[in-house]
């Protein structure tokens, strides 16, 4: 699946996703285009960007920083090491 | 039509100039459109023939491209990085074995190893693929030092990108400066770890297995008290967030 995701570096917040089908990249392509052009229009600085994944889930494995706050990626840290501890690894 | 390397040259140095004008973005969105079909192919290799669940970047946004255009002195047509994939394993081993699957496949691929040269504390491993002449980066990271990476990457986004850079307020730098060097020990401990326990001879004496044992046993107790020093940085991210976020809700 593609992914078109537009995101606020300044606030840390994800303000858009989409998604398309694999054989469906000329559509998110061109939409990519067209957010960056009217976000160029309105002066507005959001990193856009297109990510491919199996699935949702599978983004948000790799690309956690567009869906989580600090504080959740830390918790997100802090659980799987009392994981590890506990499986003696 | 394809845009020549001068073309290039010179839309790299009006988007690092500023302001962005339309005709540009059109122009860049072409240029990436170019990497698609590569970094397609790449994944299917990663996806298909090693059995892995990567994550593509068929291009890299015009925002990083113009933050690396204005950050380094590189031309448009030099950035490696354009179109990449991200692969994150659980361990130094994996990470290992991935490595090794890549190379066979691509055996021209240049590596640069993040985990012997970090770059400012982040730590990976990082392939660079020739593909009909496009090239694709790919990012092997472990657990550990994916979240390494998640964190960094939030705390520029919140206290400025040069905090990736050395640069910037001392004590995001400082914090994530004590964690990459906890993962990086957990991360020794574990090859050495691996290698003590290939080294495990099946004929080996009742003294000898003992004492192997026993260095297994301390190895592991290393790991677990290393961890513990993981989650007290990890706490204190938490901590820092909190007052962070009361500093921007509460300005003085």
């Amino acid at each position: 699946m593609i992914f078109l995701l537009e995101y606020d570096r300044q606030t840390g917040v994800l303000l858009g996703l989409s998604s398309y089908s694999d054989a469906d990249r000329p559509v998110a392509e061109q939409a990519r285009l067209d957010l960056e052009l009217d976000l160029n229009r309105r002066q507005l600085m959001h990193e856009v960007v297109l990510l491919e994944a199996a699935d949702e889930l599978g983004l948000r494995r790799t690309h956690g920083r567009y869906f989580e706050s600090l504080k959740e990626i830390a918790e997100g840290g802090i659980q799987s090491n009392e994981k590890a501890l506990l499986n003696g690894h | 039509m394809a845009i020549s390397q001068s073309q290039l040259t010179k839309l790299g140095e009006r988007l690092k100039k500023g302001p962005l004008q339309e005709s540009d973005l059109r122009m860049l969105d072409e240029y990436r459109r170019s990497f698609g079909a590569v970094s397609e192919f790449v994944m299917q290799v990663l996806r298909d023939q090693m059995d892995l669940s990567p994550t593509a970047r068929s291009a890299k946004s015009t925002m990083a491209i113009v933050d690396k255009l204005r950050r380094q002195s590189i031309r448009l047509g030099q950035i490696q990085d354009i179109a990449g994939c991200r692969v994150v394993v659980s361990d130094i081993a994996e990470q290992n074995r991935v490595l090794a699957g890549i190379l066979a496949r691509f055996p021209n691929a240049v590596v640069d190893d993040k985990r012997e040269r970090p770059t400012f504390d982040y730590r990976a491993v990082h392939i660079i693929v020739k593909h009909d002449s496009r090239l694709v980066e790919i990012q092997i990271r472990t657990v550990p030092q994916h979240l390494w990476a998640s964190l960094s990457e939030k705390m520029a986004d919140i206290h400025g990108h040069e905090i990736k850079y050395g640069q910037g307020e001392e004590w995001p730098r400082t914090l994530l400066g004590l964690t990459s060097g906890v993962v990086a020990r957990i991360e020794g401990l574990e090859v050495e770890n691996l290698e003590l326990c290939g080294a495990l001879h099946p004929a080996r004496t009742d003294e000898s297995a003992m004492l192997q044992d026993f260095e297994v046993e301390l190895l592991r107790q290393d790991i677990e008290e290393l961890r513990v020093d993981l989650l007290r940085t990890l706490e204190d991210f938490i901590k820092k967030s909190h007052s962070t976020q009361a500093d921007h809700d509460f300005p003085s």
